[in-house]
């Protein structure tokens, strides 16, 4: 059956989650250098976070989705925040004049997807293990196959 | 009688379907189906024990019937590229063509609980496996399954996208960018950029 929920205390719930997940991902992500190795830390801290506060990525995700337009804006605010993270990577690109504008949203769809699936499912703790092909995964638009292989296999 | 017992039980999860597409899962009330499917409630409970027990069912018939209509479109498709492009036009086609099947298979879905997201992982896991199997023929290396089922949920973010803003009719317009989306993570961006560029 439909989980019952409280559509008052959705928002602020979803909020704090968001809140806590942007500070943990964005300390990952400065903590790098360089691009490629920026965004391969914010999708470990991002997926660890999944893991270790599979309550926290519900609501971002399925419960998100399951609370109607209101709940459907804030889930397309987390994937924005998730997918400006990915948008510097076309100044690295040799081929970024070649990318479409989707690219970022659907990067961001696609891994977000996979979190969602697998909290959905009580398996959120494979998580972090799923890592290495998230990473692959967002970097081979902008770096191609084979360098985002590479990125990817030394995480 | 078998026949039309049969057509009766479609003729309500057809309904459920469109109804809960133009009126999301939570408004939708037994009685809007039993009207849409001209019924009584009494047939209605005759099949389902209520509009939960409907809706799965419903889900069922239809991702069972997408699902048949893509394989049956990519039949003979046998190279991994051409059953890609026809299998996501085929998609494009069925969700741009019936705007209420589209919301309910992509959007409601995730507002009928636990079960009917089930049935829609479940949907996702399928369609990636069938559109992975030309990879294996093509002897292509293979991608890690689960880069397969983020090209897939990247498709389907960016149809989702267009639905919950009212676009789906502009969907096929759409087609380029879910062909390089999907091709991407299997073929770089360069040759999914080509891909693109011929379907504009």
């Amino acid at each position: 059956m439909p989980e019952s929920s409280s559509h008052d205390d959705f928002p602020r719930a979803f909020e704090a989650a968001f809140a806590r997940l942007q500070v943990v991902v964005e300390e990952a992500y400065v903590s790098e250098a360089e691009w490629p190795d920026q965004v391969a830390a914010a999708i470990r801290a991002g997926f660890e976070f999944a893991a270790s506060d599979p309550e926290a990525a519900d609501l971002l995700t399925n419960r998100a989705l399951a609370h109607g337009s209101e709940g459907v804006a804030r889930y397309q605010r987390f994937l924005g925040f998730a997918a400006g993270l990915l948008l510097p990577g076309r100044k690295h690109s040799p081929d970024g004049e070649l990318l479409p504008e989707i690219v970022e949203q659907s990067l961001a769809g696609g891994i977000v997807m996979l979190v969602a699936q697998r909290v959905d499912q009580g398996r959120a703790g494979e998580l972090p293990e799923l890592v290495p092909d998230a990473i692959q995964f967002a970097l081979t638009p902008y770096l191609g196959v084979d360098w985002a292989r590479r990125v990817a296999s030394v995480q | 009688m078998a026949d039309q017992l049969e057509s009766r039980r479609d003729r309500i999860l057809t309904a459920m379907i469109r109804v809960v597409g133009r009126k999301g899962y939570d408004a939708t009330a037994v009685a809007d189906v039993i009207e849409e499917a001209n019924t009584s409630r009494t047939t209605f409970y005759k099949y389902f024990e209520d509009k939960h027990d409907c809706f799965l069912a419903a889900y069922d018939r239809m991702v069972e019937r997408v699902f048949a209509t893509v394989v049956a479109e990519c039949e003979g498709e046998r190279p991994w590229l051409p059953r890609v492009r026809k299998g996501l036009a085929t998609l494009v086609e069925i969700f741009s063509s019936e705007p209420e099947l589209a919301r309910t298979a992509l959007v409601e879905v995730a507002a009928a609980g636990a079960e009917a997201r089930q049935r829609h992982w479940d949907a996702v896991s399928r369609l990636t496996a069938y559109l992975d199997t030309g990879r294996r023929l093509d002897g292509g290396e293979e991608l890690p399954e689960h880069i397969s089922t983020m090209a897939v949920g990247a498709v389907s973010g960016l149809i989702f996208d267009e639905l919950v803003a009212g676009r789906t009719e502009q969907l096929p317009e759409l087609m380029p960018d879910l062909l390089f989306a999907m091709l991407v993570p299997y073929i770089g961006p360069t040759a999914a950029a080509e891909e693109m560029r011929r379907a504009a």
